[in-house]
């Protein structure tokens, strides 16, 4: 892939995760970014992924003000990409496959979440964290598992169209 | 549909797992007579200002339960201190506090903000930071400092 159109790719489709994700910020813990992270990193390789990523969390930055969860999105996002990179080969384009591992993604991004509060503010605060996100976490679990029952197939037939 | 089934048990097995948690964890709430004070505080920038410090007791053991218990009482009780908030008491997050008296937050983003800590409450102490007032434990004797800041 060439230089400028991957800066181009990087761009745009950074610019898609910014934009879902504010238009959904008022529906606490439903979101699109997931999601589309799991697309990208099915189409796109690991490096442009992580770039995205990076992108994404300083867009975001920008639109929300710096804040400890900052950092925590630098580290977290590269992660599901990652997890998505090792899962890849297991469960290929089975839907439902990728569609319980987003769900379970929603309690582990919490439960990552509380480590990176934990790292600034001690053990107390990351567990009390984690346990008052429960509601939260499930929120987000089933989010997540009914958003990619639903849209993986039509999402992922789409991208792969437009980047033939 | 048994495929849909095989991958659905384990997220609702997850989620059902985090109900149990969440129960089991969850704050003890007392039923007794107490007696909480409440402090309030303007923060500006060349100083501290305290406004007043003020007893709120319980004649029923199930009267204080949350500090939202409390607030209520106070706006009922105490004529000159007004809190004003937001929300259903009844919803997953309870109420938040916009204002009290005339010291409203008038833009959520950029503040200032109504602020509270305890530094007597187990649980608040136990985790860092108090919880949503609805969801709040008092225990008697309790102090709850609240303060006006960016």
């Amino acid at each position: 892939m060439k230089e400028t159109y991957k800066i181009i790719l990087v761009g745009l489709l950074s610019a898609i995760l910014v934009a879902l994700q504010v238009g959904l910020a008022s529906i606490p813990n439903v979101e699109l970014v997931s999601f589309l992270l799991l697309i990208y990193a099915l189409i796109f390789p690991l490096s442009m992924n992580i770039l995205i990523t990076f992108v994404f969390v300083t867009i975001e930055m920008l639109v929300w003000g710096m804040g400890d969860w900052v950092i925590g999105y630098y580290w977290i996002w590269p992660i599901w990409v990652v997890l998505i990179f090792f899962l890849k080969p297991i469960i290929k384009e089975n839907h439902f496959g990728w569609s319980m591992v987003c769900g379970v993604w929603g309690v582990l991004c919490g439960a990552l979440f509380a480590i990176n509060h934990g790292i600034f503010y001690g053990f107390n605060f990351s567990i009390a964290y984690w346990i008052k996100g429960i509601p939260f976490d499930i929120i987000h679990t089933v989010s997540n598992y009914v958003i990619t029952l639903v849209l993986f197939k039509p999402v992922i037939k789409l991208f792969k169209q437009l980047y033939k | 549909m048994r495929k849909l089934l095989k991958y659905t048990l384990p997220i609702v097995a997850i989620v059902a797992v985090l109900f149990i948690i969440q129960d089991y964890f969850k704050p003890e709430v007392i039923e007794e007579q107490k007696t909480v004070t409440l402090t309030f505080s303007i923060v500006e920038e060349d100083g501290t200002q305290q406004l007043e410090q003020i007893d709120v007791g319980s004649i029923k053991e199930d009267e204080l339960l949350t500090l939202g218990d409390v607030i209520d009482k106070v706006n009922r009780d105490h004529e000159h201190i007004n809190f004003k908030l937001s929300g259903s008491k009844d919803s997953e997050f309870g109420r938040y506090i916009e204002g009290i008296n005339e010291y409203l937050t008038e833009d959520i983003s950029t503040g200032p903000w109504w602020f509270y800590n305890s530094e007597t409450n187990e649980v608040c102490i136990a985790a860092g930071f108090c919880d949503g007032i609805d969801t709040q434990p008092v225990y008697d004797e309790d102090i709850f400092d609240f303060e006006f800041t960016r």
